[in-house]
């Protein structure tokens, strides 16, 4: 008895749209869409600007500089390390003769 | 509207007059704030949704090939876009929850659906209504715009069909499994389980 009874609630519920009318978008719909628009018409400039002020552009763009910003950074570090260490290197090994001599040296000498 | 007039209003939208994007706006709101609603079920939110959908037929105009009828494309913005919003909403919803989880009890407040009742269901029928709404709210997404398209806005099968970019075959298969999945949670709902 109550199974059938829940079997015609839902058979009613099913039909309940049957017959329904339209809803309808409310006065003024246009004069809103019309306002929408020109805001959305905004200049090319205005929405880049809008685009890039967002949170999750403008903190992605931020991690991207500052991860260039350390290759770079690091790069140079790294170069400037190896370049200075064989200038020295070379310089002092110049300055007090720390080349090894060979036999071909004394060949060159005399 | 006949071939004629969706032609002569196309060419006229495409060279920008205000005149005939009024008309087409004015001629089609109710036709698109209905399926809006029906699927977003939310006044506000398929109010702004509607625009959204003029916006793009504003926007653009140009790529359309005038192929299908203006009401099909039109109706085709409308489900892909309310369907959007639902999907997007139930994204909030999902992190609302987690949001609650760390004691944040506002967004329990904000995720407590209040029940729907559509403007054109007469008023003997309000309260079933809402529960197959509720219901509706559960099905696939296809399902739901084929049954929202079929019992709101009254399309046959083949104009569900070109709407939805399927064969009247697949529309009907559609409606079948949508109101089989709906009969069983209106029975889950009425036996109270």
């Amino acid at each position: 008895m109550k199974k059938e009874h829940h079997q015609e609630e839902t058979e009613a519920a099913l039909r309940s749209l049957d017959g329904a009318g339209r809803a309808g978008a409310g006065e003024f719909f246009f004069t809103r869409l019309q306002a929408r628009l020109q805001q959305k018409g905004s200049s090319a400039w205005e929405r880049a600007t809008g685009w890039i002020a967002r949170p999750s552009i403008a903190i992605i763009g931020l991690c991207i500089i500052l991860l260039l910003n350390s290759i770079i950074v690091i790069r140079q570090f790294e170069s400037s390390v190896s370049g200075t260490d064989q200038a020295t290197l070379q310089a002092f090994a110049d300055e007090y003769r720390l080349q090894v001599p060979t036999v071909y040296d004394d060949d060159k000498a005399e | 509207m006949d071939r004629f007039t969706d032609q002569y209003l196309t060419e006229a939208l495409k060279k920008g007059e205000q005149a005939a994007f009024r008309q087409l706006v004015e001629t089609w709101k109710d036709m698109v704030y209905n399926t809006v609603l029906g699927i977003v079920q939310h006044e506000a939110d398929a109010e702004d949704v509607a625009q959204e959908v003029f916006v793009q037929v504003y926007q653009s105009i140009g790529s359309f090939r005038g192929d299908a009828k203006l009401s099909t494309w039109l109706y085709r913005i409308a489900v892909t876009k309310a369907l959007d919003h639902v999907k997007k909403r139930n994204r909030k919803k999902r992190w609302g929850r987690v949001y609650s989880l760390f004691g944040d009890k506002d967004e329990s407040i904000h995720n407590a659906v209040p029940d729907f009742h559509h403007p054109g269901v007469q008023l003997d029928n309000k309260e079933r209504a809402a529960v197959l709404f509720k219901a509706l709210d559960q099905l696939p997404d296809r399902q739901k715009a084929v049954f929202v398209l079929s019992k709101l806005e009254g399309l046959p099968a083949k104009e569900i069909g070109e709407v939805m970019d399927m064969n009247a075959a697949t529309v009907e298969g559609l409606m079948h499994r949508a109101k089989t999945n709906l009969r069983k949670l209106l029975e889950k709902y009425y036996s109270g389980e």
